[in-house]
């Protein structure tokens, strides 16, 4: 545990906050969570911004970073699934009050937040387009996972509205899938200018090939079976355990002696 | 009917194994892992992956008809055409088949001011030559944080100050002052009249020096030199020494590149990590940077040539004219090419 009293953490711990009451509010107050929501997005904007004016550059080059980002991610994602999705206004605002909530715990008290300069590598681009790619694909598949998992819960309980939630993970994914796949595309050129090589077959490029084969997996499953919808619901919320593993691997992969990692 | 059953669970049977071939390669390591994925047996799993997602295209009107589709499935069919054709058997396969000497990566060193066609291949461990000559003028690091100098006292207390020619500097305690009278970016000695004067050469080498002035509290002022290749003196009878911190935090790999063919200059770039020179069907990336060893004539500051060789990789294809190239995890390294301890700061 990190707490940072400064600038930056008092930004990061308001958003969270926010995003808290968000959750609490929506049920009751729907209309004022949602003015609360908007301005949780603000404070998370100059979070942002005020990282960038820190380091000088695009502020995703490290895991506090990265978090921050997934953060400010989530309303705008919000905006646009109400739009794809049927669920219930309040219902939507609660579920993406808590990922919010959720994601930027590692940034405000997992990660240190010590600038770093941009190491060569990184100068280029892509870098951003690549990583924001992912970064939005990811909010899509959490959230995917969410209503997956809510389906699994209520079939257990026998409770109908099962069709409406598998269908909805679907409509998720279907948004946050082209994403990922923009982010792996544009992270083999990227490969391609920094090492000269659009493919490495690193550990880290291959649980981001895992997550994006398990959405492929997904997806044909659903189209052989379109009514085996336990099975999407499990397949979808192991998307997710991958992209988490994708994330945190470099860190994970400690626990595995002996591998080598240049990311590391 | 029921073939596409099949079709549809033999697709759900290759995604399957696809991940789980992927979860192990993960724990493999990305050496191990590529040579697992281009082994003989996985050749087959290509094989049939490729002839399913053609095969979809026949049996399926939909990846014909809904563009998205289309795009997607087309997309994995160019990306794996693509990787089995340009893989290290592909190349092995066409170079058989033309009989030809094309090779997917490798790699050139070349010292400063040094000229060069050969490229090592990664593949055969073969030497192959470029049509044209690749000369490396210049060599060089850009760093973000600035050299500093530090002073050490016999009683263990050490001062820095930052390495910038200017006024004088109290040390504390009262010791004296400090002050920076010359940087040199080539430092060179040169004889006149008998004298040994120090100077800054415009050759390609670099030797960055400072000279400093120190008095201390009711002394003289004396000079002294430092050096960022060479490590600090114990000065004899003096109860101070004063030592070149280098910078540290890498900004880029840079080097100045021609192309030569048949003796014209062709093309001329500085390339940099993301951002290689192409040339004639050839991608030439920055890989590593290393100094010379030092001689051992290390006394004979003019003598020295503290050359900056970089490594380059460069590479062939002309089955695609493109090329490839490779940059390894020694990248990620920083140059270490202090030789003191440093305080970070
Ligand atoms: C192995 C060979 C493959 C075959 C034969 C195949 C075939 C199919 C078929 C028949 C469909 C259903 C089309 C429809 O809805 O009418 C489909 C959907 C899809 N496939 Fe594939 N596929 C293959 C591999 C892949 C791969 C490697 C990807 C990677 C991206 C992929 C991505 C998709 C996507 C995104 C959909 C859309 C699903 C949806 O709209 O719900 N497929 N594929």
């Amino acid at each position: 545990m990190i707490i940072k009293p400064d600038i930056q953490g008092y930004l990061i711990y308001s958003t969270m906050l926010g995003y808290l009451t968000v959750l609490l509010m929506a049920l009751k107050y729907p209309k004022q969570a949602k003015v609360l929501f908007v301005s949780s997005f603000l404070v998370s904007s100059a979070a942002l911004i005020y990282r960038w004016s820190v380091v000088g550059h695009l502020p995703m080059q490290n895991m506090f970073e990265v978090f921050l980002f997934l953060g400010f991610c989530i309303w705008p994602i919000h905006i646009f699934s109400k739009k794809i999705l049927r669920t219930n206004h309040s219902v939507l605002m609660m579920i993406d009050g808590a990922i919010g909530v959720v994601v930027l715990f590692p940034a405000g008290f997992i990660f240190n937040h010590h600038p770093q300069f941009l190491p060569p590598a990184l100068q280029y681009w892509l870098f951003g387009p690549h990583v924001a790619a992912y970064m939005l694909a990811y909010i899509f598949m959490t959230k995917a996972a969410v209503f997956a998992l809510g389906g699994l819960i209520l079939s257990s309980r026998n409770m109908p509205s099962n069709n409406t939630m598998a269908d909805s993970g679907y409509q998720l994914i279907a948004a946050g899938f082209p994403l990922l796949t923009l982010g792996l595309f544009l992270g083999s050129i990227w490969g391609k200018y920094a090492w000269g090589d659009w493919w490495g077959w690193d550990p880290k490029e291959l649980w981001s090939l895992v997550c994006w084969l398990v959405y492929v997996l997904y997806l044909h499953v659903r189209f052989a079976w379109p009514r085996r919808q336990q099975i999407h619901n499990v397949l979808n919320i192991i998307g997710l355990v991958c992209i988490i593993i994708t994330l945190l691997w470099v860190n994970l992969s400690k626990l595995f002696p002996g591998l080598h990692n240049y990311t590391s | 009917m029921s073939i596409k059953r099949y079709i549809n669970l033999m697709i759900l049977l290759l995604l399957a194994v696809f991940i789980i071939f992927s979860v192990n390669g993960a724990f493999m390591g990305a050496r191990r892992a590529q040579a697992f994925f281009n082994s003989i047996p996985m050749m087959t799993f290509w094989g049939v992956l490729l002839f399913v997602l053609i095969a979809g295209f026949f049996m399926y009107a939909s990846l014909r008809k809904r563009f998205g589709l289309m795009l997607i499935h087309g997309g994995c069919l160019l990306v794996l055409g693509g990787g089995v054709l340009g893989s290290e058997a592909g190349f092995r396969f066409f170079n058989q088949l033309f009989d030809q000497q094309s090779f997917t990566k490798g790699q050139m060193t070349l010292h400063q001011g040094q000229s060069s066609n050969r490229v090592v291949s990664e593949m055969e461990d073969s030497i192959n030559e470029l049509p044209f000559a690749v000369r490396l003028e210049k060599a060089f690091v850009e760093y973000y944080d600035e050299p500093a100098i530090r002073l050490h006292f016999g009683d263990a207390m050490h001062f820095m100050i930052p390495s910038q020619v200017g006024e004088k500097i109290e040390i504390p305690d009262g010791r004296g002052t400090v002050q920076i009278i010359t940087a040199y970016k080539n430092f060179k000695m040169k004889q006149v009249d008998g004298q040994r004067i120090p100077y800054d050469s415009d050759g390609p080498e670099s030797n960055p020096a400072y000279q400093l002035t120190i008095t201390l509290a009711g002394g003289k002022p004396e000079t002294l030199f430092v050096f960022e290749r060479f490590p600090m003196h114990a000065m004899p009878g003096k109860i101070y020494s004063a030592e070149y911190v280098a910078p540290q935090i890498v900004k880029d790999y840079k080097s100045d590149l021609q192309v030569v063919k048949d003796g014209e200059l062709v093309k001329q770039a500085t390339i940099e990590v993301n951002k290689p020179l192409f040339y004639g069907g050839f991608h030439f990336y920055q890989h590593t940077f290393s100094y010379d060893q030092l001689g051992a004539d290390q006394r004979h500051y003019g003598g020295i040539r503290p050359g900056c060789p970089a490594c380059i990789s460069g590479l062939r294809s002309d089955f695609h004219r493109s090329a490839e190239a490779l940059l390894s995890e020694a990248f990620y390294e920083k140059v270490r090419h202090q030789r003191h301890e440093r305080v970070a700061g």
